[in-house]
Parts: C-alpha cells; structure tokens; sequence
C-alpha cells in the first residue's frame, strides 16, 4: 500500500532541502537528527562561497541568510515532524511500506515548555568542550550547541551533567521558570510507518593526528579546517577574530596544507573534492580581514572546479594575493620560543627544496563516512562502496539511489561525488524527485 | 514658405492629434514643414531663473541646428516659442553673452551665428496666410461651434515684438472665425491658464484653470480652441482633474486650431480616434464630420 | 482602491543582526527616534530578527499592541523579504502593508567608519520606511490556474531525464529537441566515466522509455519561434521543420545543452592536420573502431579554457544580439577562449586514455596538464591510468605547449616541463585537444526569448548560486544539464531529476499566485499612446479600444510603464508617486 510519508534521516542542508521539497508536495515528512539541532556542517561554516550577494565586509552571517530561512521553515512546515535527539534503530518492510523504529533519547527537558531563556545555562556548574565548536570552546552540561538551533530548546548532556553522575546537582530545575525540567524524562520509542526513506548523514573528518609529522594535538599553532570555520565564525570561540591558539595573536602568516589524509594511499585514496575549494575560500577570508597577512596554499592539483570557481581561483592570486606552492608538505616542524611552524618542502614547479615559517598552519583534512554509518547501513540493508559512503544503485543512471528499492540518498553520505553545496541541494530535490516516481507508480498500480 | 519645425516635447509625446493635423493642413497653405534632426527640449522659458548660460545654451543649440538648414524656425508650442525667439533677441543685442554661449556650444561642434528667425504657428497663420485666404478656403464652415478661445501667454509676448496683441491678443478669434465659427468673450480671457504652475504649485495652477473654464461656461462656449499644447493640457486634462477635486464638469471638449482647420477644410483624419483629448468631442465632432 | 479606515498602528522593529548593524548603528538610539515618528505605536530591537525567537517576538508584538502596518529595519529584502512576509500574514497582516528598510547593506555595511553619520543615516531610512508605510495599501496576489503540462526544451540526457521523471508521474510533457532525433551528445559518446559503461547503454533506454511512454509527445526537428505567457500558463510556438506548432506548458525546463569549444583553425594544427582532434572526435573514432594504432598519442588538458575573459559586461548587448551577430561573437571568442574551468575534461582524458592503452597497450599515451582535475573522489580512476602507464607531464598556463609539423607528416609537441626546467619535445601521430564545453548560440537566443539572465560566464544564471541551482531567474523556468554549465551525465541526471520534483510540485498544486505589486493604468488619463504596450518586456500592457489595458497575470512589476507614461496614466501599487514624495520629503526632513 502507498504511504504518504517519508523519513528523512539528518539534518544537515541536504536532509533539510529533502524535507522541503517534499513537504511542499504533501508528504507527512519525519526529519530524524542525532544531535540536538539541525544544521549540521552548513551551519558551522562562516561563508560559504560565492559570497556574491554579501559585503566582503560582513561578519559570517551566510549560514543566517541562507541556511537559517530554510532550517526555520522545516521547523515551521505543518507536514513536517523534527525528531532531534533521535536515531533509527530497526528498518522492516519494503518500499512503499516501511516500518521504522525510532528511538528518541531523552533530553530531560520537556520541549513544549523551554523558551530558551537561558537561565539555566547561565547557572549550570560544569563546563565540558562544545563538539560544535570543535572544541574550542565550552558549553556547560545543560546547553543550547549554538545560539539559533532548531529547535531552540535547550538539553542536558547526562554524561557530563553532575545530577546524573552523583546526585549532586538539580540548579537547572531550581532555576527554571518554565519548569521544563525533567529529570525523569525516559527515552522514547516511537514506531513510524513510511513509504520511502531518504538517507543525508553527512561527513566526519579524518583526524589528522594519525599524521604524526603534521603535529596536530602537539604543536598548539597546528590546527584543522574547521577549526578554523568556527574561529572565523563571529559565534565562534574568538567572535570572529583570527587568533592563533599559542599565544592569542594575529597571525602574520597561514598556511593552508591540502589533502591531508586525502589522496593518501595510507588513508584515504580518495580525493575529499571540496577541501581546495573552501581553502581558497578561507584564504580569501583570511585576506579580507588583513590584506597584509602572508597566505600560502600548498596544493597538488588545485581542483577548483565547479560554477565560478576557476574565476575565484585566479582573483584568490591576483587580487588578493594568496600564494599557491605546488607541494605536498612531508612534515611541519615547530619553534620552540615562537610556536610557528616551519616546512621543508620541495616546490615542484621549480624543483627545489625551499622552506617556510608559517605564524599557523591549517590542515585541509579528509572528508571521511560518519560514525555509524555502518551500523545504519545494515539497520536499512543497504550497500556501502570500498570508502564506507553510501553505495549508489548505479553511479551514471542512479545517482541517488541506494542499493535498496525506495530507500536514497543525498549529500555527503554519498561521499565526495558531492563536490560541493549546489550539488548537495540538487542531490536532495532529485532524492526527493525519486521518492515522488516510485510512490506514485505504487499508487497507480 | 518653408520652415524648419520646431515640434517641442509635449505635441511629440502627448499630443499627437496636433502634429497629425499640422503635417496634413498646413501644406494645404503653402507651409512646409522641414524637420530638424537632433532638437532637444527647447529649455523653457523658465529654466532661466535656475541656470542663464544653460538655457541660453540648450535653446541657441536649437536655433543653431535650423540655421544650418538655412530655414527660419516655426514652433507651435508658445512656450518654445517664447524661449526661442527670446534666446535670439538677448543673443543679438549681448555680442559678450554670444560668445559665452558659443563656447558652450562648441564643446558639442555647434555655433549659433544669430541668424534665425523665429515665429509661432499663430503670427505664420495671420500673417503669411491670412483670415481672408482660410475663409476662402473652407470647405465647411464650422458654424456649430461656440468657441472660447485660448491664446496663452507665450504666443504674443515679448512685448518688443507683439505690442499690441500681448495685451489684447485677437489674433487667433480672427482665425477661428474664419473659419465660420462664433467666438465669445468671456472672463479672464487673457488670464493665464496657470500652466506653468503645474507641479509647483498644483492648487493655485487649479484654480486659475477653473476660473477661466467658469467664464467659458458662463460665457456660453460649447467647446475650446488653443494654439499652445501646454494650454492644451491644463485645459483639458485640467478639467478632469477639477472634477475629481472639485466635482465641477464643464464638459467643455478643447481643439487645437490646426484641427479646426483640418474639419472646415475638409481634410480631417478619418481614422485617427482623437484618444489624446480627454473631454469628449462628442457630440460636436461627429456633428463636424457627419456635415 | 479603497484606504483602509481604521488609523494607522504602525509596528517598528530594529534589527542588531548580530554585530552587522549593531556594532556601527546606534541600535537604541534609532529605537528612541522611531518611537518620535508619527502613528508609530511600538518599537522593539531584537539581536536577530530572522531568528525563530525574532519573528516569534514579531508575530507577538502585532497580536499584543494591535499593530496594523509593520516596519522592520534590518538587511536587504533579498534575504528575508519572503520570511518577513509570511510571519505578519501568520499574524494577521496583509503582507504588502510591511515595509523593510535596509539598514545594512545600504547602511551600515557601507559606512563602517562613520557610525554617527550611520546612525543619522538609518533613523533617515526608518523615518522614510514609516512615511512609506503610513500611505501603503493593502494588496492581493491573483491566483490562477496551472496548465498540468510541461514544456522541455532539448533532448539530451537531461531533457529525456526530466520527461520521464515527470511523464512517470502522469503529468504530460512536450519535449522539443531541434535535431532529427533525441540523445543529444551523449549519445553520441563511446563509453563513459568512471564505469565504462557503454554510452548506448545508458542512452538508448533512456531514449527508448521517453519515446514509448504515454505521456511524453517527442517533437524532433523543432525549433523554437516564441514563448509567451508567464509562470502556469506558457504559450510556445514552434516550427517542426515546415510546419507551425502551437503548445501550452505549466512550466519549462531548459535542457539546451551546451556547445563543445572549437579551436580557431591551426591553433596546435587544429583544422590543419588530420591527427589533431577534439575529445569529441576521439569518441566517435573509439565507437566506430576507426582509430588506427598510434605510436603516441598526446592529449594536451585546457585548450580553450581557464583563458580569456569574463563575458559578464557583454552579455547585455549580448541578449539584444540579433542571431547573426551574435554567433559572430561567440565565433570570435575562439581565439581568446573561456575563463572558466569546462570541470570534466579532465576524466575525459583520463578515460579515453585508459581506453586507448586497454586497446593498444604498446601505444605511449602522454597527457599534458595542468591541474588534474579528476574531481569528485575519482582519484583511483587517476591511479588506474598510472598503472597503465599513461604519462602525466605538468605545464604551466603562462607557458602553453606548441605543435607543430613534421616534415614526415607526424606532430611534434612541444612543452616547457617545470620540474625538469626544460622544453621537451613529443613526437607523436595523434594530439587530442581537451576543450571546455561553452555556452551555446541557442542558448544565449533561449534566454531571450524566456527572459531569463546569464551568468558572467556565458550560461544559464541559476536563481540563487548556492541553494537553488536548478531554478532561472524566472518562475516556472528550470534550467538542468550542461546549459547551466559543465557538468557530467550523472550530474546532469541529478539536476533533471531535481528540477522535476520542483515542476511537479508546481504542477500538481493547480493554481500559481501572481505578482501582488503590479501596474494600473487610470484610463481617464490614457491617451493611448501605446508606449507602454511597445516598452513591456512581459507583453502585460496592451492597447484596447485607444485605452491601455494591464494584463494582471503578466505583469511583473518591473516598473518600465510607469516611468514611461507621457500622461502619467499609469501607477505602480506599492510604489505610487505619493508613497514615493512621502519618502523623498521624509528624507528630506532629516
């Protein structure tokens, strides 16, 4: 029997625009995501490219202009149903009739009655490293991961939260006025029956420590892409301002390494596809703050491809001066007394060993399948290719379909054959677009 | 008579009937009409209190344009007229002021010698044609019409050169009743019929519209006749507008001469639907046509 | 149109964005002056009002202080206009009586050194807002029917994509493809990446499913004539070969593709010898098995492209082109190239290499580049052709290879290779030049005829570059494949399906709404000029009975025929003269 609804597992920006498209179609769309919020990657970036409709000068509102209508609309959509803090555990049935079982960790708030005042925020005792932040900043153990989450409620972290380690601690339910604590607050588990399921986990990212002679984790001015996201981020650890961890000032020099854990035999062989266009971005960035700092980007193959980004590329050099060096750095040295970071490299345009102090360094670090990613494969029975990502039925003819009849995917969980934002939206409408073609073949048959 | 035509912004833009009828009645009196490629706005009259040089300027580049057709200039609109013919006067009489202006113009490749004369539809229609001649011309004596004519200011000024007429101007009853239309007298017939006013000081221009429209009406007049498509406008349009703010109809249709002519010569338009004038010509125009 | 009786409650609402606006406005201070402003009844400041929070606190706001007419001082309408609006519909407002003035872009963000004067500035900008909103009347947006087809221009992959998508929902498309018969080019390709699937297999179902399905009525040997009408209801003539065709669509999908870039005669002897050919004809030789054992083959990457300048200033007089002058131009950009990066050129190389060793393992291919681009985790792809041997030997842009010929007949190619610091010559008997694909003579004259814009490069301008990279400028215009720019089949495959969810969504909802801010014309004042019916870019303004006529449904607010009007006949809803002087006096006062 046709069903008229769908699942929608994640909620980045691909799950999110899958949501949309068929809530605007009339389906009753369950939006499952394991954090506390939506967003995903998107909304931890500070710009994303092209900035064309922005000021240079404006301080990372993209995801605000850009992500947020869309994330508030999901939110809002009468045929949508946001199950944060959730995962899937069983899968059954077939396409057009899928049953699902769904679990819904507790948050120990209830959602109806927290306003997101911040009260209890405020008061919370224990402070651990915020995972949005990449660590680098804190949240407390009762927190909100970024300050316009959907939903905007806030959550206890039970792990960390000292009332469920020893008893100890019931601030935030003092201090609530809405009284929308819950301490008793049990996990759900909630059964759904759908029609077709659309799978847009994401990415994780390689951690570049298993590359020793980078020096990540040892070396303070070392740090990774998306450190550097939420470093620029005006929400971020530093409110926006560019400061490298050792000694909390400006830098004068960065330098961007690219394809760590990327195109590398030992990892991942793999091209991650869109870590050359966001350094050129990052650079660019790192520009516009201060014409005077030194970036340099150590590239292999500058793959800048894609709508207006050879353009991009070739103004990143001329106008604003980003120097590329085509090398792939063997390993990054510090000094003691400064903390920067020296590279030996061999410049392979002119084929000479020259060397470089940089005041940072950012390592473009490998796209790699989330966690879990193989446990849900087997939870929907569907197939994953040689790297974990999502396996496509066929790569020319079926690129949003899984190897399961009415189960597809969209976005990075389909691994680097999405190159970059666009292609995550595209992915996701035409997901949806399969989704519309085969309920509707069951409903005329 | 040849001349070079000076056609202004309004009759091109808003008026067509008037050039309609211009380009076909006026051969029919021997007045041929040149164009003058690349005029601009004559830069009216009233420019002058914002920028001298300027309007001096834009009107001598006008004059200059004729004058290397070698034709004098005929304008139909009294303001362009008034600018014109008031450019060439100052310019004739103020060689410094001349030279000022050239050197403008030459910024553009234009000189103006001073050699162009300049007249109105209405003085070219007297003089060069007549009363006599048009009566003896007329196919159809419009004798329908009770009209209340509008010369306007601008025709029969500068004093200088219109000494009697800028006082009492005549010239254009004689016209429309040559014609074998009835004129009549009524109050405020040489008053201004305030468009100059439009858009700077829209009640009183109003109110100077409506008193003049109040004499017609009272005076008996079934219809207007101007010469000057300013007066055309704040005339016509201008009684749309006193209906809607005060309520008043006067119901008063407005020709131009040249259309007059063209009905008692026989040589109206038969297809053109008259759209530019918004008070109704009916009944009095089919009547025109039909006889 | 009659004013609204009750007195006016206007609601300002001032927007920190953060540090956007918040740290060069003084943000109290313009909420202290709005409060001065006449029938202003609340003011509130809000960090970010485009937040969930924000607009909650809107909505509130308007039930608790009755507000009436609403005034949010923050970004450009063009973020969140859309959002603003929905939220006082949700509260019960009109969505036209809100007014957003624009202290950001045209504020803050461009007086970043002078916050006084920005400050001064956005209470002038709110001053004006209020004035504005004061005058402003309510409006609706016509609703109209849907035609339940669908009109796709081009029979390539992506065009034959979208027509089954749609088709295998039961809606009806018409697909108009100008050559003999569908398939496009990649039917005419030999195998494709990275599986190596025959072309024809991945074509000729594709073909065959579109040509047998019910609901898809294949047009071949068409042209297209001329496209009116507006979102749901398009009016498209055509001419299939002699004969006139007359089509009604809901939507469109532009499928056009793209033009493959040929070099000027001689340029690497391209046109000259024999041995020198494009991808293009390499494919066709693969196919037809009429490619003689080489010695060396020579594939040289970015002939034609990441070169030459933008197009972005021409495209203007570009669009106005009569056909002829405007192949003349594109013609002419041949010896310049194209500055984009044509993205799949390199897999091309990469694959047909592959081939040609599997075929002729003894054969020496080289391939000259300059960044290898096998994008998209393809990087095993690359490491196959390693394997094979195929050579891959860097050149830098600023240096470009040489060929010339031999006197034996055979081409030598000369490059300047960087890590060895010195010119190294190639003999060899094939040179295949990888060109970008460029937008295309039927696809510049398309987006005429739709009025739809280009982008700086030449192709399809999507309607937003991020989030909405299957949607033109133009509702119920979609543009999928190549003529929005290159991409690969399964790519394209992606943006035809993607853009058929969003038609048939479109389609199935039934009915459209207009344009709530259009043109009137007060016929007392119409003298009939047909000015505007000349001007309309939409065909909106018509000349009925001597008196003009606006077709509401056409009308897009554009503005043209107001401006225009001798008479001053026509009015612009939301944007009359009197809204108009009230803002210019307000900003006047200041």
């Amino acid at each position: 029997m046709a069903n008229n609804s769908v699942l929608v597992i994640g909620g980045g920006i691909a799950g999110i625009q899958a949501c949309l498209e068929l809530a605007d179609k009339g389906f009753t769309v369950y939006l499952i995501e394991k954090s506390p919020s939506i967003g995903g990657r998107m909304a931890q970036l500070e710009k994303i490219f092209p900035v064309t409709d922005c000021s240079r000068d404006c301080v990372g509102t993209c995801w605000l202009c850009v992500l947020m209508p869309r994330m508030i609309e999901c939110y809002r959509h009468p045929n949508v149903e946001l199950l944060t803090c959730a995962e899937v555990k069983e899968v059954g049935g077939k396409l057009g009739d899928f049953t699902v079982n769904v679990v819904k960790y507790p948050r120990y708030v209830k959602e109806d009655r927290c306003v997101n005042c911040g009260v209890c925020v405020e008061k919370c005792p224990v402070s651990v490293p915020n995972e949005f932040e990449m660590g680098l900043k804190d949240r407390k153990a009762i927190y909100i991961p970024f300050p316009q989450a959907i939903p905007d409620i806030v959550t206890i972290d039970a792990e960390n939260c000292l009332h469920f380690k020893n008893g100890g601690c019931s601030i935030c339910e003092e201090v609530c006025e809405a009284e929308a604590i819950d301490y008793e607050q049990n996990a759900e588990q909630l059964t759904l029956n759908v029609g077709a399921i659309i799978v847009a986990t994401g990415f994780d990212l390689f951690d570049p420590s298993q590359i020793p002679a980078y020096g990540y984790g040892k070396f303070k001015n070392v740090t990774t892409a998306m450190e550097l996201e939420r470093v620029l981020s005006p929400f971020g650890p530093t409110e926006g301002r560019l400061l490298r961890p050792s000694d909390g000032k400006e830098p004068n020099s960065v330098a961007f390494i690219l394809c760590v854990g990327s195109r590398d035999k030992r990892f991942y062989s793999y091209c991650s596809s869109i870590c050359c266009k966001y350094s050129l971005k990052m650079a660019v960035s790192v520009k516009q703050r201060n014409p005077k700092t030194e970036v340099y980007l150590f590239y292999t193959d500058l793959r800048a491809f894609g709508k207006g980004f050879q353009e991009f590329a070739n103004q990143a050099k001329k106008i604003y001066g980003v120097k590329y060096i085509r090398s792939n750095p063997g390993e990054l040295l510090e000094d003691p007394v400064t903390k920067d970071l020296i590279t030996w490299y061999e410049d392979t345009m002119s084929g000479s060993i020259q060397n470089l102090t940089a005041n940072l360094a950012v390592l473009c670090n490998a796209c790699i399948p989330r966690e879990g990613t193989t446990e849900l494969a087997k939870v929907l029975g569907i197939g994953l290719d040689n790297f974990g990502f999502i396996k496509q039925l066929d790569e020319i003819t079926y690129p949003v379909d899984t190897t399961v009849p009415g189960i597809f995917a969209a976005g990075y969980a389909l691994g680097p054959r999405t190159g970059d934002i666009p292609d995550s939206i595209t992915q996701a409408s035409a997901a949806a677009e399969r989704v519309f073609e085969v309920l509707h073949v069951k409903k005329e048959a | 008579m040849k001349y070079a035509l000076f056609l202004g912004c309004l009759i091109s833009a808003r008026e067509p009937s008037y050039e309609l009828y211009a380009r076909k009645v006026l051969p029919h009196f021997d007045i041929e009409l040149v164009d003058i490629p690349e005029t601009t706005c004559c830069a009216p009259f009233s420019i002058q209190s914002l920028d001298y040089i300027g309007w001096l300027a834009i009107a001598a580049r006008n004059l200059a344009i004729a004058e290397e057709i070698g034709l004098p200039v005929l304008a139909f609109c009294n303001d362009c007229y008034e600018s014109l013919l008031m450019t060439s006067i100052i310019l004739r009489d103020d060689p410094e002021l001349k030279t000022k202006v050239n050197d403008v113009l030459s910024q553009v490749g234009k000189e103006y010698k001073g050699k162009t004369e300049v007249k109105h539809l209405l003085e070219v229609l007297h003089q060069d044609v007549g009363a006599k001649k048009i009566k003896d011309t007329i196919k159809r004596p419009l004798t329908e019409l009770k009209v209340a004519t509008q010369t306007g200011c601008h025709a029969v000024r500068p004093k200088m050169i219109h000494p009697t007429l800028a006082v009492s101007p005549k010239t254009l009853d004689e016209l429309v009743k040559a014609t074998g239309a009835e004129t009549v007298d009524y109050d405020k017939k040489e008053v201004c019929c305030g468009g100059p006013l439009r858009g700077i000081n829209d009640e009183i221009s109003r109110n100077l519209a409506r008193q003049k429209l109040k004499g017609m009406k009272k005076a008996g007049a079934n219809c207007i006749v101007t010469v000057c498509p300013f007066c055309f406008i704040q005339l016509d349009l201008g009684q749309l507008e006193i209906k809607r703010f005060f309520g008043e109809e006067y119901n008063l249709p407005v020709f131009h001469f040249v259309e007059l002519l063209g009905l008692a010569t026989g040589l109206e338009i038969k297809d053109w639907k008259m759209r530019d004038h918004r008070i109704p010509l009916n009944p009095l125009y089919e009547k025109l046509r039909g006889g | 149109m009659t004013p609204i009786s009750e007195p006016n409650r206007v609601g300002v609402f001032v927007c920190h964005c953060g540090v956007n606006i918040g740290s060069i406005v003084d943000v109290p201070s313009v909420v202290e002056f709005a409060k001065t402003l006449p029938e202003v009844a609340y003011v509130e400041e809000n960090m970010y009002l485009c937040s969930e929070a924000g607009l909650e606190s809107i909505k509130d706001a308007i039930t608790k202080h009755c507000l009436n007419k609403v005034v949010i001082a923050a970004c450009t309408p063009r973020t969140h206009e859309t959002l603003l609006k929905e939220t006082c519909q949700e509260a019960g407002i009109n969505p036209y009586l809100l007014e957003i003035a624009n202290i950001r872009e045209q504020c803050s963000w461009v007086h970043l050194d002078e916050p006084k004067k920005a400050t001064e500035k956005a209470k002038n900008i709110v001053r004006m807002a209020v004035e504005k909103v004061r005058l402003l009347e309510p409006l609706e947006e016509p609703e109209i029917g849907v035609k339940d087809s669908v009109l796709v221009i081009g029979g390539g992959v992506s065009g034959l994509t979208a027509a089954l998508s749609l088709a295998n929902q039961s809606i009806n498309v018409f697909l108009i493809e100008k050559e003999a018969d569908v398939g496009g080019v990649a039917r005419t390709l030999n195998e494709v990446y990275p599986t190596f699937q025959k072309a024809s297999d991945v074509m000729e179902p594709l073909i065959d499913a579109a040509k047998a399905h019910k609901n898809i009525k294949i047009f071949a040997s068409t042209t297209l004539k001329d496209i009116k009408g507006f979102a749901g209801n398009f009016h498209v003539t055509a001419l299939k070969e002699k004969t006139p065709l007359e089509l009604e669509a809901g939507a469109i999908i532009v499928a056009c593709g793209a033009w493959n870039y040929e070099p000027a005669k001689g340029m690497y002897q391209y046109g000259v010898h024999k041995g020198v050919v494009r991808h293009l004809e390499l494919e066709k030789m693969l196919r037809e098995g009429t490619l003689k054992k080489p010695e060396r083959v020579v594939m040289i990457q970015c002939v034609g492209s990441r070169t030459g300048e933008l197009w972005g200033h021409e495209i203007p007089s570009l669009v106005q082109s009569d056909a002829a002058r405007l192949l003349t131009k594109l013609l002419a950009k041949k010896e310049e190239g194209w500055p984009h990066c044509s993205k799949i050129c390199c897999m091309n190389s990469v694959k047909n290499a592959i081939l040609i060793k599997k075929l002729y393992p003894d054969a020496d291919v080289c391939i000259l580049y300059s960044d290898l681009r096998t994008y998209k985790g393809y990087e095993d792809f690359y490491a196959k052709a390693r394997d094979l041997e195929v050579r891959f030997i860097k050149y830098e842009l600023e240096t470009k290879p040489k060929v010339t010929q031999q006197p034996d007949g055979k081409l030598k190619v000369t490059v300047y290779e960087p890590l060895a610091g010195r010119e190294i010559d190639f003999i060899s008997d094939l040179v295949v030049l990888a060109t970008p694909l460029i937008p295309s003579k039927e696809g510049i004259l398309l987006s005429r005829m739709l009025k739809v814009p280009l982008a700086p490069d030449g192709f399809f301008m999507e309607a937003h570059p991020k989030v909405r990279p299957v949607g033109a400028h133009s509702e119920g215009v979609f543009v999928v494949g190549t003529a929005s720019g290159p991409r690969d089949i399964p790519e394209s495959i992606a943006s035809a399906k993607a853009a058929a969810a969003k038609v048939s969504t479109f389609i199935s909802k039934g009915k459209f709404r207009t344009e709530g801010i259009i043109a009137t014309v007060d016929s007392d004042l119409c003298i009939g000029c047909g000015l505007c019916e000349e001007l309309c870019p939409y065909g909106a303004a018509k000349i009925e009975e001597a008196k003009s006529v606006i077709i509401k449904v056409l009308c897009r607010g554009c503005g043209i025929c107001a401006a225009e009007c001798p008479e001053q006949a026509i009015t612009m809803r939301h944007f009359t003269d009197k809204q108009i002087l009230a803002q210019i006096k307000a900003a006047l006062a200041g």
